[in-house]
């Protein structure tokens, strides 16, 4: 006799009115993960004999009925799946899990820590949902539509993350300084991923007792790629300068927690980016002629 | 910081930059010139970003730390490690190019007026004198510093080395 389906309460579902959302992916040893997931009921997927971590920068635009709100935030995830799901985990090369061959969507994203510049997106992530999240700022400089112009158009993401919820003006000291150029000589060519929904896992303290929280994103369009797809595992690394990530030295668990992680310097395997279509386009045009 | 402090910051700086000692480079007597054109070329914002970042560098006690601050505060920066490749050309060329403007634009600074993005400046005469990409060469700036009685009877010889070589080399001969 199969056993009885999991009771489980709905925590709601967040609709984004925007999203830009570009993931960085790092190939780790297991052993720099495992401490970070001690006590979640988690585990670390192991791709090409490596754990996954990633850094989703995220900007977006949500609404209520008595709000508007725009949040930029970075995600520092670990690439997990369940406990309880242990031995069904799909065995996948990184180079099928960036291109969504996950279908069993057993991985997901396990936040490890989020900068986010919106308090009440700290306050809504945390207590609703479990998140690690904590209110920090940013200095960015990023592709956008709105910005693509002869003078000043910007082709390369840099993102640097403060841990004070104001930028300091010296922009010294920051937990995080990352570069992606995709222009790279190089890099492989851009593909398409049908990587959503992307999954995640929490975990929210209920009536004392730790409870996993379960969720996915689901991107409504297909994320840009830059990966080795064809490469026989391990994968290769992506071109020197195509990822360029530097921890700081802002006092914060999370300059520790990255210091961990990344202190061997490792490779960048893959970039994913999802860019939401504008919802609505104005065009201004001035005439030459005076007006009598 | 006050001017003076901005000034030993500045000296310092450039020693770590070029490579060559505070004594050396106050000897060209273009520090006062080259830290004003940078103020003036840089504009306020940056040059309290370009600060903050050099006087993390200098006050670091050792080479490996002076190396991580180096690593992490200057490196990472899109604002300041062009500024400083801009600093290691004016001492070792005595020239200095204008930033594009998209270089202020990232740094949400304004560009300072009077400013000509890609404008070359050629700096005043002791600047083409001292430069140090001569010195670095065991060579001599052409029209300006003579090169002594009997160096065209010598091999060439690289580096910082050439005076205490130049001499030693004359008192074998002589």
């Amino acid at each position: 006799m199969a056993a009885k389906p999991q009771q489980t309460t709905p925590l709601g579902i967040f609709n984004y009115g925007s999203l830009q959302s570009m993931m960085v992916f790092f190939s780790v040893p297991a052993s720099v993960v495992r401490p970070l997931l001690a006590g979640t009921g988690l585990e670390p997927g192991i791709f090409d004999g490596n754990a996954l971590v990633n850094l989703n920068f995220e900007r977006y635009a949500s609404f209520g009925s008595t709000y508007s709100s725009v949040v930029d935030e970075v995600e520092f995830n670990a690439v997990v799946f369940p406990k309880y799901k242990a031995g069904q985990e799909p065995s996948l090369t990184v180079a099928q899990y960036l291109s969504g061959f996950d279908q069993s969507k057993t991985y997901g994203n396990y936040r490890i820590n989020v900068p986010c510049d919106s308090a009440v997106a700290v306050q809504a992530g945390s207590e609703k949902y479990g998140e690690v999240k904590f209110v920090a700022s940013f200095s960015f400089a990023v592709p956008d539509v709105n910005d693509a112009n002869a003078t000043s158009n910007v082709t390369t993401w840099w993102i640097r993350c403060y841990a004070t919820p104001t930028a300091p003006k010296t922009q010294l000291p920051y937990i995080f300084d990352l570069k992606v150029n995709t222009n790279t000589p190089g890099v492989p060519a851009l593909l398409v991923s049908s990587f959503s929904p992307v999954p995640a896992y929490a975990n929210l303290v209920v009536n004392t007792k730790k409870q996993m929280v379960t969720s996915a994103r689901v991107i409504f369009g297909v994320f840009k790629s830059w990966f080795n797809p064809e490469t026989t595992p391990p994968i290769a690394p992506l071109p020197a300068g195509t990822v360029t990530l530097t921890v700081g030295a802002a006092k914060h668990v999370m300059t520790k927690q990255m210091a961990g992680v990344f202190k061997h310097n490792p490779p960048a395997v893959g970039v994913l980016l999802f860019d939401s279509q504008p919802a609505a386009a104005s065009g201004h045009t001035l005439l030459a002629a005076t007006i009598q | 910081m006050t001017p003076s402090a901005k000034r030993a910051v500045f000296l310092a700086f450039s020693a770590e930059l070029t490579g060559y000692g505070e004594t050396e480079l106050e000897g060209t007597g273009n520090v006062d010139t080259y830290q004003a054109l940078v103020e003036q070329q840089a504009g306020p914002i940056i040059c309290d970003m370009f600060y903050a970042a050099a006087e993390g560098v200098v006050q670091a006690s050792g080479a490996a730390a002076r190396a991580e601050a180096m690593r992490i505060d200057v490196l990472a920066s899109p604002t300041v490690w062009p500024l400083c490749q801009a600093i290691v050309t004016l001492w070792y060329l005595g020239g200095w190019t204008t930033p594009p403007a998209s270089w202020y634009h990232g740094a949400n600074s304004p560009m300072p007026p009077g400013l000509t993005p890609g404008n070359p400046i050629t700096l005043a005469a002791q600047a083409y004198t001292a430069q140090l990409a001569y010195r670095a060469a065991g060579a001599h700036p052409p029209g300006a510093n003579p090169t002594g009685y009997g160096s065209w009877s010598l091999d060439p010889v690289f580096g910082d080395f050439v005076a205490a070589t130049l001499h030693a080399r004359l008192k074998v001969r002589s």
